[in-house]
């Protein structure tokens, strides 16, 4: 209960800072705006760690596995993992199970290649020291070529040939309003393009042609615009129907409370703020 | 595998090129999409019976007593409504003071 109270403060107390731009750049906006970046941040990092990076790679290298069973090369990778487990022990669980000791995380099969990834990923860090840290330009190159390739692949087959054959519509389908709309997106993607298309002059009817295009894309830009303003709409509706519900009696009249003790700061740092500038 | 999406508003225009072409089956647009989307699944639990588990019995009355998305879409269309009005004025506006101008 009391954790509610104390989420709906923070929830409106942040609000009202970023709102409190509108007025003019003040502190309560430079706080709520670093502890944006900070939590994010800390957010994204925290849910790849525990996503991505222990379950999918040391999940990998030291899948769950019982200590009695291991033999060869895993009896000596397995002591690895009891010194990481020593140092990490949440990151590194071992559990014990009847007696029966059992070190590792998850199901997956093991796969000793993703150490490459390890190492990678220990390269990026060099960063963080100057002296090395030319270092995480070598995993840098594997991310952007490994993206390059992947993208390549998926763009190709969704955004150029995917899109090409969603347009290569019949003219007339026997029903009027199907064929009008497939006409118009065969005109549309046609003017479009030769809009961009720059190696002969637009003069005369290829004019027309390529001022058609310009109509499309401004439908475009502006349907685009429409719904970005239709988006941020909703979200200023949602913070809103937040700064409602917390200005009841049950989350102590959360956001009367604090709009007037911002109100009244934001007066005296102006004040403050003027007096201090007529005076310099 | 078949896809479809919830997003909000801002993403809608690049994905819909995808739906068009059948690379996706649909997309819920925005808060007006959670609107019909909350819509159709009231009518959905209401015409079929035993559809709901036990759990989800519990708590399709809260559901269908909050139904925010449609709630909200009344205030999203004042909202748009001032913005074309908004619209309109600074054009009228604008046209006003350009022929102001060129009288002078």
């Amino acid at each position: 209960m009391y954790i509610g109270i104390l989420g709906a403060w923070i929830a409106v107390f942040l609000t009202l800072s970023i709102l409190s731009y509108l007025y003019e750049d003040n502190v309560f906006y430079k706080l709520a705006e670093h502890i944006f970046v900070g939590v994010s941040a800390a957010h994204w990092a925290t849910i790849a760690f525990w996503n991505q990076v222990q379950p999918n790679l040391f999940g990998r290298l030291w899948p769950r596995a019982e200590v009695a069973a291991l033999e060869g090369f895993n009896k000596f990778w397995y002591k690895i993992y009891h010194g990481l487990h020593v140092m990490f022990s949440k990151v590194f669980p071992e559990d014990t199970v009847n007696g029966v000791i059992y070190r590792g995380i998850g199901d997956q099969p093991q796969n000793l290649t993703y150490i490459f990834a390890f190492i990678l990923g220990l390269f990026m860090l060099c960063r963080l020291i100057p002296r090395i840290g030319w270092i995480s330009r070598w995993s840098l190159a594997y991310v952007i070529g490994m993206a390059a390739g992947l993208r390549l692949y998926g763009y190709m087959s969704s955004d150029v040939i995917g899109q090409i054959h969603a347009t290569m519509l019949p003219l007339w389908t026997g029903n009027l309003g199907e064929s009008f709309n497939n006409i118009i997106l065969i005109v549309g993607v046609l003017t479009g393009l030769f809009y961009f298309f720059f190696s002969v002059e637009h003069k005369g009817a290829l004019k027309v042609v390529s001022r058609i295009g310009i109509y499309f894309l401004m439908i475009y830009f502006g349907a685009s615009f429409g719904f970005a303003v239709m988006g941020r709409i909703s979200l200023l509706i949602g913070r809103f129907n937040d700064l409602i519900a917390y200005s009841g009696k049950q989350y102590g009249f959360a956001t009367p409370i604090l709009l007037v003790i911002m109100v009244v700061v934001l007066i005296f740092t102006t004040r403050k703020n003027k007096k201090e500038a007529e005076e310099a | 595998m078949p896809v479809s999406s919830g997003n909000t508003s801002i993403q809608v225009n690049q994905l819909l090129p995808y739906v068009k072409s059948g690379q996706m089956r649909g997309i819920v647009a925005g808060m007006p999409g959670a609107a019909e989307y909350e819509t159709l699944v009231i009518e959905k639990i209401q015409n079929e019976e035993g559809l709901l588990t036990e759990k989800a019995m519990t708590l399709l009355p809260n559901f269908m007593e909050r139904r925010n998305a449609t709630k909200f879409m009344d205030a999203q269309s004042i909202a748009h409504l001032v913005i074309v009005l908004f619209i309109i004025i600074g054009n009228v506006s604008f046209y006003v003071k350009r022929k102001n101008q060129r009288k002078y």
